[in-house]
């Protein structure tokens, strides 16, 4: 009888411990989770920019005569960048495709900061119905990056907090839950120096 | 600033409050039960003639501690459920204040209005970026020239968020972000739902104080209605099994039906009075909030703080401005609100702008300067409401109208008697204004009229009169609605069909007047002295004058009614034979300063009527010249 009721309670003590440990495991994992889907963000929204060049040298075009090379410049960076971005898609965490990406992203906003000053200089330009709306989704896109890049680092940050605090220390230690990586200021130089659209 | 020390803080103060809240309800619910509790022994005792019934035992009894709990319960219950109801779908309230939902495809348009659709729509989406909330449904309350936004709906994922078009025109794209920013922090620090059980409990309390009042109320009333209390009140109360036989029962029911009536009322006040503090004490803490995680989400508190110095220095959410209309309903989720006091359901801008920004409300001349230029263009637009309501007099038919002008103004000799069929003009039937105001509708319609077709929405040819009416609503309509480019593509294809049978009519002539004057793109007239304007003013009487059974008659008609336009009138000019150089002539006496429009008309119209008849295309080109010049509350 007396041995019964101890292994009762051994076994709804291990079950309470198991349930414990399953509910550690599994916020961790929607912490990781959200923040890889905060990393996709981002990826829609570099797309989204890539997506934007074409129309902005588009409507530009009719304008800016003048500026024929800015504006083939502006166009080869953002094919250099888009094929960089799907080289890293394919080999994600490869230094060299990182490094290739990184570049290349900041070779894009350079150009794309001097085609805006370009555009200060042509007050018709900038008055273009069309040009308005391209460039009011140019600006949105570069906050986007930003604010993805931000919920990004809000979010791996919790994820590495709560990994690291005890006990979930242990759970992590155990299954792997490996610490995931900011990113830092140094390869975001790109987006720091993303135009300034101003109206 | 750090904003997330700001939000710990705000955090921490909402926790208090809200207990406080709570506390000061539990205690109404308290006190509640016990004056329950007292009123019950009170019938104990001297109604059942259990006059040994002590006090203590009775009132610490189990069964009565937990019965008088429950009455008190069901009470805030029943004051919970009311609420509610009026509290249910943001979708209800936002159609109620006339608000307007922006989706992505109606962003399409090259116009100023889809291009700041579609700022505010790409704002909100990096938002839900930057906080991780769902996209809300966007809305714009179109009529308000007010910076200010709010939410609604008490969950994240069915949030409405509502921006006035003032903030989208007076506001940069930063700080509109920082106004979308804070707004989302509502959704995501579940304000709303906070803000909702607070007011549950508030709604709770009031439940005694009303209890208290209607107890009181009967009392009242049925005196009144007996003219003897006593009478009254004895037909309406039960009585107990052995009540009623002691000559003094009646008294003490009134008593204790009277004291605890007043206790509940007092006890209500009380509560409600309290509940109520507490309820905007956290209502200023979450704003407080919402401003830290906006400062979090947008790392750009400096954009926030210039949002909130603006809407101060333009004075703008106080009461006395554009929005009291509404806001009554939404006060508690606005982005400002302009009082301070114990109850104000936000802090003051001056508190708010300090913890974001070191500079605090001191602005810079930059803002200065946009100030102005806001103020400016309020007043502007305030003018201008003004004038659309004065253009949008429904148009008078002509009968009625020359029979005003025949009483007050016009000297003709025999004041003409007007027996026009066409009397009274009847309302327009509701789906045919609703088409109107859709793009498209209203030019549409025009060109339906023009073809001589029923337009849609109506059920029968209107009379010439309402065609009138019609076709001056619809230009407006379209002026209203449609952006410039297609308004001038309107402009152009009515002018074609107008014209697509070699000759113009008096209703189409009316009808080109009427689109010339609000369809062209707006430029600056220039007032000029009626004396100028003798010349074409003369032409144009002879013109309408010789549509009538005695043109010289007519045109002299016109002369008694004009003093700005110098009188005698020169020899009775040649009519223009050219329609649209008679539109021409009629476009430049836009310039006439407004009394000299009016009198022009009248004399329009004492030359229509000198012949003792007007007919329907005399009254055609009168309305062409009011639609012409501008002057349609004077047609």
């Amino acid at each position: 009888m007396n041995t019964l009721i101890v292994v009762g309670i051994i076994v709804v003590a291990l079950v309470a411990l198991i349930a414990w440990v399953v509910g550690l495991y599994n916020g961790l994992v929607v912490l990781k989770n959200r923040f890889k889907n905060a990393f996709a963000q981002i990826d829609v929204q570099l797309r989204r920019r890539y997506d934007l060049i074409p129309n902005l040298v588009e409507t530009a075009k009719g304008y800016l005569k003048h500026e024929r090379e800015t504006l083939t410049a502006v166009i080869e960076a953002r094919n250099q960048a888009a094929g960089a971005a799907k080289a890293l898609a394919a080999a994600p965490g490869d230094p060299s495709a990182v490094k290739a990406f990184a570049a290349a992203e900041s070779g894009l906003a350079g150009l794309l900061s001097r085609l805006m000053v370009v555009v200060e200089r042509y007050p018709e330009l900038k008055a273009d119905a069309q040009m308005s709306r391209v460039m009011e989704e140019l600006s949105s896109t570069e906050n986007r990056i930003a604010f993805a890049r931000q919920a990004y680092n809000d979010a791996v940050t919790e994820y590495n907090t709560k990994r690291e605090l005890f006990p979930t220390s242990i759970v992590a230690g155990i299954f792997n839950f490996e610490p995931a990586a900011l990113l830092e200021s140094t390869d975001s130089a790109a987006q720091r120096e993303a135009p300034q659209v101003k109206f | 600033m750090d904003p997330f020390a700001l939000q710990d803080e705000a955090r921490r103060n909402t926790g208090r409050l809200v207990a406080l809240a709570v506390l000061a309800v539990a205690a109404v619910v308290a006190a509640a039960a016990c004056v329950f509790a007292c009123g019950a022994w009170t019938l104990f005792r001297f109604l059942l003639e259990e006059r040994d019934l002590a006090f203590w035992p009775f009132v610490l009894n189990p069964a009565v501690i937990a019965w008088s709990l429950f009455v008190s319960f069901l009470v805030v219950l029943i004051g919970f459920l009311v609420k509610s109801d009026d509290l249910s779908s943001p979708e209800k309230l936002m159609a109620r204040i006339g608000a307007k939902q922006v989706v992505r495809s109606r962003t399409k348009g090259s116009d100023a209005k889809s291009l700041a659709r579609l700022r505010l729509f790409n704002v909100c989406e990096e938002m839900s970026i930057a906080s991780g909330v769902p996209m809300p449904s966007v809305w714009v309350l179109e009529d308000s020239g007010d910076v200010n936004a709010f939410v609604a709906g008490t969950t994240c994922d069915a949030a409405t968020l509502c921006v006035t078009a003032g903030a989208l025109r007076f506001l940069e794209r930063d700080e509109l972000q920082g106004v979308v920013a804070h707004e989302y922090s509502h959704i995501l620090n579940g304000d709303m739902r906070l803000n909702f059980r607070l007011l549950m409990l508030v709604a709770g309390v009031t439940a005694f104080n009303r209890l208290g009042k209607g107890m009181l109320g009967i009392f009242g009333s049925k005196k009144e209605a007996d003219g003897d209390g006593d009478s009254g009140i004895r037909i309406r109360l039960p009585r107990g099994g052995k009540g009623g036989k002691g000559s003094g029962g009646v008294g003490i029911i009134i008593l204790v039906y009277l004291a605890t009536a007043l206790l509940l009322w007092l006890i209500g006040s009380i509560g409600v009075f309290f509940a109520r503090l507490a309820q905007c004490a956290v209502s200023r803490q979450r704003e407080f909030l919402a401003d830290a995680s906006a400062a979090q989400f947008t790392r750009n508190p400096e954009a926030l703080a210039n949002a909130l110095r603006l809407t101060y220095l333009a004075g703008m959410g106080r009461r006395g401005s554009a929005f009291d209309a509404w806001r009554d309903d939404v006060a508690h989720m606005l982005f400002t609100e302009g009082e301070r006091t114990l109850f104000a359901t936000h802090p003051s801008v001056r508190d708010r702008i300090a913890r974001l920004s070191p500079r605090g409300i001191s602005s810079d001349e930059q803002l200065k300067a946009r100030v102005k230029r806001i103020r400016a263009e309020r007043k502007a637009a305030s003018a201008a409401r003004e004038r659309a309501r004065a253009e949008d007099v429904p148009d008078i038919p002509p009968q009625n109208a020359t029979a005003f002008v025949a009483r007050e103004r016009v000297k003709v000799k025999d004041a003409p008697v007007l027996g026009n069929p066409e009397s009274r003009v009847e309302a327009l039937p509701k789906e045919f204004l609703a088409r109107l105001r859709e793009p498209g509708g209203a030019g549409t319609a025009l060109v339906q009229l023009l073809r001589g077709k029923v337009p849609e929405g109506l059920d029968a040819m209107p009379s010439r009169a309402e065609k009138r009416r019609i076709a001056t609503r619809c230009t407006i309509a379209i002026r209203d609605v449609e952006s410039e480019p297609a308004r001038q593509k309107w402009a152009d294809t009515l002018t074609a069909i107008a014209q697509e049978d070699g000759e113009i009519d008096s209703f189409e002539f009316m009808l080109l007047a009427g689109a010339r004057r609000q369809l062209s793109p707006p430029h600056e007239v220039r007032t000029v002295p009626a004396a100028r304007l003798v010349e074409p003013a003369s032409r144009v009487l002879a013109t309408v004058a010789s549509f009538g059974s005695d043109p010289e008659g007519g045109y002299r008609a016109a002369e008694p009614n004009l003093s700005l336009i110098p009188t005698p009138l020169p020899p009775m000019p040649p009519p223009y034979d050219d329609a649209m150089d008679f539109l021409d002539a009629l476009s430049s006496l836009g310039a006439m300063p407004p009394l000299a429009k009016r009198e022009f008309l009248f004399a329009l119209k004492a030359t229509v009527a000198q012949d003792g008849r007007v007919t329907d295309e005399e009254s055609d080109y009168v309305a062409a010249a009011a639609a012409a010049i501008g002057a349609l509350g004077w047609s």
